[in-house]
């Protein structure tokens, strides 16, 4: 028992120290890069009022590039809606698009994130789509009544499922390195037909998105070969250094088909 | 000011500065992230005992964890720091060691005393900190170069802010 005692207090600085890194680490590790729970919703409760502040503030220096991107945002919409009326081209169906202000982002770390000043109040959900002037941006992971918490394409750790055109080839679209520009769409087949500027579009099947928004077109690089696939450069349609505005997508049948899934999994023997 | 209370207080309002001004602060496309916090730490008295540090620096960093997603990131690095703290004071000690007096600023043990001592832990912290934000072997070295030149701008607003707030003394 003297042993210990002396062992404890001749380590002391060292186990402290230990006892406080696996603590931090171990909060680190369980988050897996995504900030959730209930601390995130107090945080995002109190500060985001305090960003949202600031945001009001810079954002008023920034009135004349706003009303720019709104009269575009107009403009695009005035377009979609003659064309659907007039040839009937494909848009997103059953899905309800929330409009959101970005109070804060981050887009030079591996990890980014971005918070919006609506909340579960407004119609947000885990797990909705965010859009940008009709490109997709990320997701939505945690809530407040006032306040979401997003998860952009920047973000090393996540996949999409994204398809070349409307009818070509699927593959796993992950952002590419540290550049915020771009992403790189993986895994597609060799055979497939494509060129620089073709869209990059969401295939819908991970439930987030609607199937056939923008996520970047194919860059002028040259495919990269890894094994029997290709690895497409991507540049993202959105800026994400300059994210203002930003569009919810909650897709109507969304429940539906989650508990289909679910109906399958339990039935699979 | 009672000392007793000065502590305190710039520990608390370096962390509040961080989360509400320095967070949202980010230069050169990412290459320049002041972490103004570590101020407060930097601060604290050169005969504080390691446990001490260790424990206020862990402290702190949850205290911004909690206010800028970090999901104990802030903690661990500002941990790691804490612990090297003692060392790079050792290293840096005058040859015959610290006066009861001293205090870890300009105005008390000069410039370049404080360029080093300050650097070198904000090297560590960032060191700590970007290699685990990274998440990816290939943006380590990404890192690692963030880590660099974040040190520097820390050091460099450091600086300019202990020069402008505390009132002009005699250096040793």
């Amino acid at each position: 028992m003297r042993n210990l005692w002396n062992f404890i207090v001749q380590y002391q600085v060292i186990l402290v120290f230990m006892v406080l890194q696996s603590i931090a680490l171990n909060w680190l590790v369980s988050s897996h890069g995504f900030p959730r729970g209930q601390w995130v919703r107090f945080a995002l409760k109190w500060e985001s009022a305090w960003q949202g502040r600031v945001s009001e503030w810079t954002q008023r220096a920034e009135l004349s590039e706003q009303n720019f991107q709104l009269l575009e945002e107009n403009a695009r919409l005035r377009s979609q809606v003659t064309n659907q009326n007039g040839h009937g081209s494909p848009r997103p169906s059953g899905t309800q698009f929330y409009a959101a202000q970005v109070i804060r982002s981050t887009w030079t770390k591996s990890q980014n994130h971005f918070i919006l000043d609506r909340g579960s109040k407004h119609g947000i959900r885990n797990g909705q789509g965010v859009t940008n002037n009709g490109a997709a941006i990320g997701k939505i992971i945690e809530t407040t009544e006032e306040y979401a918490l997003g998860i952009p394409l920047i973000h090393v750790q996540l996949d999409w499922s994204a398809r070349i055109g409307h009818n070509g080839a699927i593959g796993r679209l992950k952002w590419a390195d540290s550049d915020h520009r771009k992403g790189v769409l993986l895994d597609i087949p060799r055979s497939a037909n494509f060129s620089a500027g073709d869209s990059i579009l969401t295939t819908g099947f991970q439930g987030v998105f609607p199937a056939d928004l923008l996520f970047g077109v194919v860059a002028e690089e040259a495919p990269f070969f890894d094994g029997e696939f290709l690895n497409v450069p991507v540049i993202w349609s959105t800026d994400f250094q300059a994210l203002r505005y930003a569009q919810v997508a909650e897709l109507k049948d969304r429940d539906l088909l989650e508990n289909m899934e679910n109906s399958l999994n339990n039935t699979q023997p | 000011m009672n000392p007793a209370m000065l502590i305190p207080l710039q520990l608390i309002l370096t962390a509040i500065l961080q989360v509400l001004f320095f967070q949202n602060l980010v230069l050169w496309g990412g290459w320049g992230i002041p972490l103004f916090h570590l101020l407060g730490l930097l601060l604290l008295p050169l005969n504080t005992r390691p446990i001490v540090l260790m424990m206020v620096s862990m402290l702190v960093g949850v205290g911004v964890d909690l206010f800028a997603y970090g999901g104990g990131i802030f903690a661990s690095s500002a941990v790691t720091m804490a612990v090297c703290l003692p060392f790079i004071n050792r290293l840096l000690a005058p040859r015959e060691g610290y006066e009861v007096t001293d205090e870890p600023t300009i105005r008390s043990l000069g410039i370049q005393w404080f360029s080093v001592r300050t650097f070198a832990a904000l090297l560590i912290h960032n060191l700590w900190m970007f290699s685990f934000e990274a998440g990816r072997w290939d943006l380590l070295f990404v890192g690692w170069g963030k880590a660099a030149s974040s040190s520097a701008l820390g050091l460099f607003v450091f600086a300019i802010t202990l020069l402008l707030v505390q009132a002009k003394g005699k250096k040793r």
